[in-house]
């Protein structure tokens, strides 16, 4: 870590795939789903990246890197305690248009989803039709979490819109 | 993991590595606290320049005054310490406890120093206020360098939880202004070293606090070029 704190590129990328395989192994013993950890793994790395000029070689190297996981990883596991809670609320205010006739419903579905700008439509798509998780479809769009639930919201809003009209 | 997954983190990897630059490491945190103590002591050195209470010297051979002193002037050190580990990944542990210490000591210093004062009743709310927002005023200024320096060097660590850390900063350098105001200010009356001494003290605590989540967010945009 020192040399890669005075910029040395090789000793830099040696230290980070070592690296990326003990923290998977921290990582999986506390996450279930690989996706999360993936997830959880990237911004490890990001933030450890970002956090280089505060460790100091005179200290142990590994609380260090574990402190910086832990953190990562307890901020995700309060992110996604929100997020479920944001996720259950947005279910709730979706219109229920398939319970009556589902087929007709899904045509008018389909058409109203035309009808939306591509990010929106992306977002809904993955999370609604598709079921992945919000962190997997940030991953696939490659946008944050942030955005990408900013994408869905504003979808519902405007289907919700559409399907009223219709 | 899955052989996309195993692609996204080695690409990761590779633009982490193109974006390393050569860093400029932080200092151990005693060399700067010692670093901030330095600041403390030119403050203080202003305040006294300023001029202090008349008998202040008879005043330190108070045994309540030299006590509370001590505890002030060690819950003083504790903040600014837990402040400084706070901002450093793996330091933070015994955060709780040190907290614990350092208020128990910091609280006692309190008690100490409103033993010393004595409660007047009948005092007009004018006056009241108008020699209470001078001591606000003189406390604010004089908490500002030490705050701003120590909220701005956890500021340079990555506090995992910044408005604490920039809190306990703050903390730090209004405990040791309480302390300086102590030994300015003329008037030993209850409610008003409450109010307007202990007042700031909030104030500049509070403020540290926001100033350091600021610092935080606007570093963390700047660190996020991948």
């Amino acid at each position: 870590m020192a040399l890669a704190q005075a910029g040395d590129h090789e000793a830099y990328r040696e230290l980070l795939e070592n690296l990326s395989a003990s923290l998977s192994a921290f990582l999986r013993r506390r996450l279930f789903d690989p996706d999360e950890v993936a997830d959880v793994l990237q911004e490890t790395l990001m933030t450890l990246h970002r956090a280089r000029h505060t460790y100091d070689p005179a200290r142990p190297f590994e609380p260090w890197v574990f402190a910086i996981a832990r953190h990562v990883l307890t901020d995700h596991v309060r992110r996604r305690a929100r997020r479920g809670r944001v996720e259950v609320l947005a279910d709730v205010e979706l219109p229920d248009v398939s319970a009556s006739e589902p087929a007709a419903s899904e045509d008018l579905l389909l058409r109203a989803l035309e009808q939306l700008p591509h990010g929106q439509r992306e977002a809904f798509t993955m999370l609604k039709l598709e079921g992945l998780s919000v962190a997997a479809a940030a991953a696939r769009a490659g946008v944050t979490h942030g955005a990408l639930k900013v994408r869905a919201h504003r979808a519902y809003k405007a289907l919700r819109a559409l399907l009223a009209r219709q | 993991m899955s052989p996309q997954t195993d692609d996204r983190i080695s690409r990761l990897i590779e633009e982490i590595v193109q974006d390393a630059r050569p860093v400029r490491r932080l200092w151990p945190p005693a060399i700067r606290l010692s670093a901030w103590f330095v600041i403390l002591l030119a403050t203080t050195s202003v305040v006294v320049v300023a001029g202090l209470r008349p008998g202040v010297v008879q005043r330190l051979e108070s045994a309540a005054f030299l006590g509370e002193l001590v505890c002030l002037s060690a819950a003083t050190g504790a903040a600014a310490w837990i402040a400084l580990r706070a901002a450093i990944p793996g330091l933070e542990s015994g955060f709780r406890r040190s907290l614990l210490v350092g208020s128990t000591v910091g609280g006692l210093g309190f008690v100490l120093s409103l033993v010393q004062t004595r409660f007047a009743a009948g005092i007009p709310l004018t006056d009241f206020v108008r020699t209470g927002i001078h001591c606000t005023l003189a406390s604010i200024v004089i908490a500002v360098v030490p705050a701003w320096t120590l909220v701005w060097a956890v500021g340079r660590g990555v506090a995992y939880r910044p408005a604490w850390a920039g809190a306990t900063g703050g903390l730090a350098a209004s405990i040791w202004t309480y302390v300086l105001m102590q030994l300015r200010c003329r008037l030993d009356e209850t409610a008003h070293v409450i109010v307007w001494h202990g007042g700031p003290l909030v104030a500049v605590t509070a403020a540290s606090a926001a100033l350091a989540v600021v610092i935080a967010r606007a570093r963390h945009a700047r660190g996020t070029t991948l």
